[in-house]
């Protein structure tokens, strides 16, 4: 169960105050993997980092019984000055791993990641696809009930690609994930239901399919059910 | 909160020691250098000593304190932006960043201090302090007055106000020649001791040294605790006061 209950977000900018949510609501059901699309703008990476706990709602609750993930994919996570391998460190100390424990996260992870002597190098050092191996190999070495992932195995050469499509589809067999990205191909395979996030409003559905061609057509899709006005 | 904090001070000692000797040697050296820069002056002047005390004992008794202060006000400064990708984590909140970049500070003078104190100790000055718990309490004030201030700085001057920083590293520097680091108050004319006598950062470091020397030291009979308590109180609760009120902005970079 993952709700968000009248949830109010803006920010301030130079043209006043400017609202990405307002009184919206939103309940995820539990075992669902869920697809959010939507175009540009419309609040998708805004709704992670909220779920992701990293900003402060003006009103509203968001309220879970689930173990959520940091958002994976999205900018940040990562020390420039610190190598990939104290990176990994930092975050299992963040969430008190014990000494046994840490060495295993860090066993998969540059298991996982495949970057070689570059694991022992300042991330800032990295190329962009060596910086998600990274980021992903990380997420994944930690069990968690709900994975936010920001479109994150879409980089990467094909091989990675393959790969972490792999370990997230095994991962999903006891966990769930809310999956953000432009590509349907994706979200079709990884998912069983759809929100369709438009500025101001999200729709629910429940057949995939659907979803996508509302996203596709968004002005003659049909719209049922609407869980937010 | 603690485990964030211990792992936020082993990355933050990580970069500052940069993980090869050069980068220890630079942490340790340079409030040494600093230190020693200035008892090079005071023999291009043939002081043996300040204050009645021995020159070097006297400097290190105020020179090092003062590099604290200062310098846990100035990096806490930048804690926050230097931290800023780590704030994916739910659990990392932008004190936790001050609270270990201070925990670091502390621990680099402790071990820069004490070795500067046993360095001395074992060329045959009297290290011994006389009176040492307000010889704590007087570093203990510091330490609270530099974070203090560190806080309040690293939210008033974050972004788009950080062009500041430039200007607030410069204000440290009539702070530091009203500290009496470099002279005793005692020795000043009367005319000038009133200025120094607003500085909070003087009254701890007379007290400091009479803790550490004792009677030797010839402070000055206006110094006390209560104006450097009441600094001290009134930039903890502005800085609490500052970060509580703009906790949420400060992640966003």
């Amino acid at each position: 169960m993952l709700d968000l209950i009248d949830v109010t977000k803006s920010y301030p900018s130079r043209l006043g105050r400017r609202y990405i949510f307002r009184d919206f609501n939103l309940s995820i059901p539990d075992g669902c993997n869920t697809g959010l699309i939507g175009p540009n703008g419309a609040g998708k990476s805004t709704l992670m980092r909220l779920l992701g706990g990293l900003e402060h709602l003006d009103s509203g609750r968001i309220v879970t019984n689930r173990n959520v993930s940091w958002p994976i994919g999205l900018a940040g996570g990562l020390q420039g000055s610190l190598t990939g391998r104290d990176n990994v460190r930092f975050v299992c100390r963040i969430h008190a791993a014990s000494a046994e424990e840490m060495r295993a996260h860090v066993a998969f992870v540059q298991e996982f990641a495949e970057i070689g002597a570059a694991f022992d190098l300042p991330v800032k050092t990295y190329s962009s696809g060596m910086r998600s191996r990274l980021m992903f190999g990380l997420a994944m070495a930690f069990e968690f009930d709900l994975y936010l992932i920001d479109e994150v195995t879409a980089v990467g050469d094909a091989a990675f690609r393959k790969k972490s499509q792999d370990l997230l589809q095994e991962r999903l067999s006891r966990s769930n994930v809310i999956y953000t990205s432009h590509n349907m191909g994706e979200i079709a395979r990884l998912c069983n239901i759809v929100v369709l996030l438009k500025p101001g409003s999200a729709t629910i559905y429940h057949d995939v399919k659907e979803g996508i061609a509302a996203y596709q057509q968004p002005a003659i899709g049909p719209q049922r059910e609407a869980v937010a006005a | 909160m603690c485990s964030v904090v211990f792992a936020l001070s082993l990355r933050e000692l990580k970069t500052r020691l940069d993980g090869r000797w050069g980068g220890a040697v630079w942490v340790v050296g340079e409030p040494l250098l600093n230190t020693l820069a200035m008892l090079a002056l005071y023999s291009a002047m043939r002081a043996q000593t300040i204050g009645g005390v021995d020159t070097l004992l006297f400097l290190v008794s105020g020179q090092m304190p003062f590099l604290l202060f200062r310098s846990l006000a100035t990096r806490l400064m930048d804690a926050i932006d230097s931290n800023l990708g780590l704030f994916a984590y739910r659990q990392v909140q932008p004190v936790d960043a001050v609270i270990a970049r201070a925990v670091v500070e502390v621990l680099v003078f402790s071990a820069v201090m004490g070795a500067c104190l046993a360095g001395l100790g074992w060329a045959g000055h009297p290290v011994l302090p006389k009176k040492p718990l307000e010889l704590f309490a007087a570093i203990a004030l510091l330490i609270v007055l530099g974070s203090a201030l560190g806080l309040f700085l690293a939210v008033g001057t974050a972004p788009p106000l950080n062009r500041l920083r430039g200007l607030v590293t410069m204000l440290f520097l009539p702070v530091y020649v009203t500290s009496g680091a470099l002279m005793p108050l005692g020795s000043l004319p009367i005319s000038l001791r009133g200025y120094f006598l607003y500085n909070p950062i003087a009254h701890l470091l007379e007290l400091l040294r009479s803790a550490l020397i004792g009677p030797a030291y010839q402070a000055s009979p206006h110094v006390g605790w209560s104006l450097p308590i009441l600094w001290a109180l009134c930039l903890v609760l502005a800085a609490l006061g500052l970060y509580r009120a703009r906790r949420h902005r400060l992640q966003m970079g």
